[in-house]
Formats: C-alpha cells, sequence, structure tokens
C-alpha cells in the first residue's frame, strides 16, 4: 500500500461519473438558455491579483479568500466569485464591443467558508451580466432569464425575492441616527439579527417613529401592494426613486411572463457592497440555501477605470442539482448505450457499425479487452447497456443483438433501423 | 400546508419552549413526555398548527436551523453566539437569562481585563467567543476547550482565567472566583432558517407575534 494521501482537502470533492454526467449536462442546459437570449460566454482565470477583489469590494470577506503568493512576491487571489473578474475585463478589453455587453459564464469559485450544502469551498456559478444598461428594462432582463432558466431545468416550487439598496439605504438615513448606530442597524439587517436590531436601535437613542420604521422596513415583504405600504414609510427623494423603479422592474417582469414567481422584498441587503440598486435573491423551499443571487452594480467597473451600469445575477450550480434531486425533477433524457464485441477478423466491422452508431447520436463502446461472451455481458449489465451486439461468426455475416434476456441473430445493416433495434 | 420543523433543545431551555408553544395553543403533551424523558422519541409531530418538533442538543440547535433541517428553533444567545452559524434571529423570548463573564480566582489581584497577563490561559465551553471577546482587548490567550466544570480550570492550575455563562454568580463564588468582565448577555431566542423565513414568512410572523405575546405577558406577571 502506498502512502500517498487518498482523501482531499476539506471542502472539495470529486464528481463520479454520474454526478460529473448530471453537473455538466446542467451546465449545458444553463449554457444554451443564456446562449438563446443573446449572453456570450467569457472565461476568466481562476487566479488574479488580490487587488481586483480589494479594489472592488467584493462579497466574501478577506478572510473568505484564498490568498497565494506567486514567485516575484505579488498576491494573488483564487477568485471567490464571477461579478469582479469580468467587471475587470470589460473594462480592460471589452470597451468597445457594442452596448449592451450580454455575457455570460459556468466557472468554479473558491472561498474559505464553513462548508454548507450544496455550498463547499469549491463550487461553481453560472451566471450573467448585462453591462451597459442602466434601466429597469435590464434589471428585469436577468431577473427573466434566471426564472426561465429554473423552470427550463424543471423546477416549479421556486421564487425570486427583490429588494432595492437605494431604498433601504433611504430609509436608514432618515432616521437621524450616527455613522456608527446606522452601520450597525445595516448589520444587524444583513445579519437578519432583529434581536440585536431592537438592541442597537435602543441604545442609539432613537426616536420611537424611527424604530418603528425599521421594524416595518423588515416588513415590506410581498406583492405589488408592499408598494404603497413602502411609500408610506419613505420620505425622501431616494426612496420615492428607488420605489418608482422597483415598480416599474415589476412591470417589466409582467411583460416579459414571469411576474409570478416574483415577490419584493425590502429588508433585504446583501454581502457584496457594490450593490447600486435592484437586488435579488432566488430560493426554494426544497433547501435552507438561497439559489440564486445578484443586482444591479452601476459603479463597480468604474473601480476599473470603466463607467458603465451594469446588472448580473448568478446560480449556484451544485445548489441546483441539489434542488432538483429534492425535487424529484428526473434527470434529462441520456442517449441510449450500446456495447460492440467482435472476434478479431470482425474487428473493423464493429469500428465501422460504432461510427455509424454515434453518428446517429448514440453512446457506443467497443470492446478493448477481448472479452468472451459471459465477460461481455456481464460487463454490459453492470455498465448499463441498453443493447449488446456480438460479431461473432463470418465476416459480413449476422451479428448477435442482447437486449435484456432476448437474443436474436441480425444483419448488420439492421442495426441501423428502429433506433438501432434492428428491423 | 408544510409543516413547520422546530428544533427545541434538550433540557430546562426546552421545558420552557414547550411551555410557551403550550400557550399558544399547540398540544404539547407528547413533546412534554419527550423531554422529561418519559418517551425517547426525537421527533414530535403536533397535529394542531402543523409543527414537527425535533429534540436535539442545544449546541446543534443553530446547525439544524442554518441547514434547514428545522425551520425554526428555540436556542440560547449564548449558544448562538458560540457557534456562529448564519441563522435569522426573530425573538428574544426573555427566559433562561444569564451573562457571559470572564473570572479570574479572587486572590489573583486582577481587577480588569487589561490586568490579565498578555499570554495567560483562558478555559471555556465556549472557546469561540473567548477568542473573539481577547482579540479584541488584544490579548493573546491560549483558549482551552473544556465541556464542563469550567470552575475547575484555575482551581488546580490549568488556566489562568474563565469565560463562562453565569446566572447569580454564585458557583463562581463557591469556587473562589471573581467576574472581571461582562462578555455579553444571553437568553433564549427565536431562530429560523434564513430561507425558511421567506418562504413561510406569513406563518413564522404570526407565530413570533403569538410566542412574543406571552413572553410579555410572562414578565409582566414575574
Amino acid at each position: 500500500m502506498s502512502d500517498v494521501r487518498l482523501h482531499t482537502p476539506r471542502g472539495v470533492r470529486d464528481l463520479l461519473p454520474s454526478a460529473a454526467r448530471r453537473k455538466g449536462a446542467l451546465e449545458q442546459r444553463l449554457a444554451s438558455h443564456f446562449s438563446a437570449w443573446g449572453y456570450d460566454p467569457v472565461v476568466t482565470p481562476t487566479f488574479e491579483f488580490m487587488d481586483v477583489f480589494d479594489a472592488a469590494g467584493t462579497a466574501p470577506s478577506a478572510e473568505q479568500l484564498y490568498r497565494l503568493v506567486d514567485r516575484e512576491g505579488q498576491v494573488l487571489a483564487l477568485r471567490p466569485e464571477m461579478t469582479v473578474p469580468i467587471a475587470r475585463l470589460v473594462a480592460s478589453r471589452m470597451k468597445e464591443h457594442p452596448a449592451p455587453l450580454r455575457l455570460y459564464y459556468i466557472g468554479s469559485v473558491f472561498r474559505y467558508d464553513e462548508p454548507q450544502s450544496g455550498r463547499l469551498r469549491e463550487f461553481t456559478q453560472a451566471g450573467l451580466e448585462l453591462i451597459g444598461a442602466s434601466g429597469p428594462a435590464a434589471d428585469a432582463e436577468v431577473i427573466a432569464v434566471t426564472i426561465e432558466a429554473m423552470m427550463a431545468l424543471g423546477l416549479r416550487d421556486f421564487r425570486v425575492d427583490v429588494g432595492h439598496v437605494g431604498f433601504t439605504a433611504g430609509v436608514i438615513d432618515s432616521l437621524g441616527l450616527s455613522v456608527k448606530a446606522a452601520t450597525a442597524v445595516r448589520h444587524m439587517l444583513r445579519e437578519q439579527d432583529y434581536v440585536g436590531l431592537t438592541g442597537v436601535l435602543e441604545q442609539s437613542g432613537a426616536s420611537t417613529e424611527a424604530k418603528e420604521t425599521v421594524k416595518a422596513l423588515t416588513r415590506l415583504r410581498g406583492g405589488a401592494g408592499v408598494l404603497d405600504e413602502a411609500s408610506r414609510l419613505a420620505r425622501s427623494e431616494q426612496t420615492e426613486r428607488a420605489l418608482e423603479n422597483v415598480s416599474v422592474v415589476m412591470r417589466h417582469l409582467e411583460d416579459q411572463g414571469v411576474a409570478g414567481w416574483v415577490r419584493i422584498d425590502l429588508g433585504m441587503l446583501k454581502q457584496a457592497d457594490y450593490y447600486t440598486g435592484i437586488i435579488v435573491e432566488g430560493y426554494t423551499s426544497e433547501m435552507g440555501y438561497g439559489l440564486c443571487s445578484g443586482g444591479r452594480y452601476d459603479h463597480l467597473l468604474e473601480r476599473f477605470g470603466y463607467p458603465a451600469p451594469a446588472t448580473g445575477l448568478a446560480l449556484g450550480v451544485e445548489r441546483l442539482l441539489l434542488a432538483l434531486e429534492r425535487a424529484g425533477v428526473p434527470n434529462g433524457d441520456e442517449p441510449e448505450r450500446i456495447f460492440l464485441v467482435s472476434e478479431p477478423a470482425r474487428h473493423r466491422e464493429a469500428c465501422s457499425t460504432a461510427w455509424r452508431l454515434r453518428r446517429q447520436g448514440y453512446v457506443v463502446e467497443v470492446d478493448v479487452l477481448g472479452m468472451e461472451e459471459d465477460a461481455a455481458l456481464a460487463y454490459a449489465r453492470r455498465k448499463g447497456m441498453h443493447r449488446t451486439v456480438l460479431f461473432t461468426g463470418a465476416p459480413q455475416g449476422p451479428v448477435e443483438l442482447v437486449e435484456g434476456e432476448r437474443r436474436r441473430h441480425v444483419a448488420p445493416d439492421d442495426l441501423f433501423e428502429n433506433g438501432g433495434r434492428g428491423a | 400546508m408544510r409543516t413547520l420543523t422546530v428544533a427545541v433543545a434538550k433540557g430546562r431551555l426546552g421545558e420552557k419552549a414547550a411551555q410557551l408553544f403550550g400557550a399558544i395553543g399547540c398540544d404539547v403533551t407528547t413533546l412534554m413526555d419527550a423531554l422529561d424523558g418519559r418517551s425517547r422519541s426525537l421527533v414530535v409531530a403536533e397535529p394542531h398548527r402543523h409543527l414537527k418538533f425535533i429534540l436535539a442538543k442545544s449546541m446543534d440547535v443553530p446547525t439544524f436551523v442554518e441547514y434547514g433541517a428545522a425551520d425554526l428553533g428555540i436556542v440560547g444567545k449564548d449558544v448562538l453566539m458560540e457557534s456562529e452559524r448564519a441563522v435569522a434571529e426573530l425573538a428574544d423570548l426573555g427566559y433562561a437569562r444569564c451573562s457571559f463573564v470572564l473570572a479570574v480566582p479572587e486572590g489573583a489581584g486582577i481587577r480588569s481585563v487589561e490586568q490579565l497577563d498578555y499570554n495567560c490561559r483562558v478555559a471555556s465551553k465556549y472557546p469561540n467567543v473567548t477568542r473573539r471577546f481577547l482579540a479584541r482587548h488584544g490579548i493573546q490567550a491560549d483558549v482551552i476547550p473544556l465541556h464542563g466544570s469550567v470552575e475547575l480550570g484555575p482551581l488546580v492550575g490549568l488556566a489562568d482565567a474563565i469565560l463562562d455563562i453565569t446566572e447569580t454568580g454564585r458557583t463562581l463564588q463557591e469556587n473562589g472566583l471573581r467576574a472581571i468582565a461582562t462578555v455579553g448577555e444571553s437568553s433564549a431566542r427565536l431562530v429560523a432558517n434564513r430561507i425558511s423565513y421567506k418562504v413561510e414568512y406569513e406563518r413564522i410572523g404570526a407565530i413570533v407575534e403569538e410566542l412574543m405575546g406571552h413572553v410579555v405577558q410572562g414578565a409582566a406577571a414575574e
């Protein structure tokens, strides 16, 4: 026994073929769905200069970053998310492309977190960024693409909450709290520590009215009616503008036919501090963690020297897989698998038959071990082959087709008829 | 209607929780039986309000809730602070009040945190809380995690100080210890899984309101 370590570090894992196939299929479906809306793929490096994430005020905190030092002593970081690298990419390399830019990505991100269900320290995000469009139609579009993606995957029981950082900020600003108290209020809202929130407000000497306002803020959830309630709570130009923005986005979502999945939550706040407008979180009752997250970030590209408004959303691929499994959504159709075994004299025939069957869309394996019939059938059973074809006997003569318990001789050309089942 | 799962800690904290849920019209007889050991089931159905109680160790309640294995949980703030789990903290249920204190032997001549040796040893059942507190005060202590009888630490020379919860300070006193700093206040809290709180916002909100109605009444009666 060798002394090589066979286990992996905490927070990462291997995917065996069935899981890797499921994940790959899901990523392909997401990619073609995003493409259908006109989004183009981009790929960014797995690691970047640490400064890139520092400059951006990226979502995970510094201690959640995997940092490394290269041989020149420069500090690098594994990407903890994709929005910041794409902002950097666009600001440096895609300024000349016609606006708006519709980009999507699917890739691993890394966070030094406690592993959670459906989110290890390395996990996969699939997402889109719509850059160079400031209007509510753009926000609604990325939300609609995401909702349709989840539906296309077969999820039904999910919801997407829409909030607005401008509204929350405006309400907190209007309370007349000290900077310290206001920061604490934001922190408590973000952490959803409503007991701590009450404590902060008591200590801050906030007016009774201010306390009631914050309490009301945490309750602004539901349908369009919430906006009326919110406008009674809001007094500033900023909050009015934010509410108008949410209401127009909701109208656009109705136009897109996805408003039924959307709910308003105006007490929501995000970890990342680069959001400037609409913020979004999607979830399902099947799972205790969110499925997708995003929002508008109009000043992020500016930090890389290219002022442009932008909005985007990212889906957690492993979480989607888990949600689909828990919801009992069957895996997509898998192609039928065929196993070909031949005597040496008929090997060339088997190879050309395999080639033709693959062109018809079948998954075809040709034996490379020189298996005897019994071994071949046992292997086919264990691998879940739909059919096995034995090329025995005279060249160009009939072959034996085995389907479960059924065996019969067919002409080789008949294999291409009737979905590989023979004529 | 979806069944909401409520994680309650075994022990006194859970018994009070059961009383509170009983007060808002839940059938808690089976839960009570399970809590005081008359039955051994760890999962108890509550038909009236479509609830299901699960009995967990106090330290595990935040974990069940964070993962969504339980929608709601009742747990001490001390445990929440130690577990560092991401859950929504909905309400202070007002009972099981105690303080987190840093205590040293009476004879040590130490009266404030600043007087602690900068690399002293501190024993605690709450190593995460201890590390955070000491780091805030710039003390590079060795934190010694213990699972109980923390007061023993200074008595037998294992530690220079302890960080523990105390209700009245009597156990500290009886072991010759004196509190030199209060780290935080604890009481029973109602917590929710963040997604459950979104999905079942109305129902959970109603439960919080009713429970709090009884908490306030209880406080007034005391």
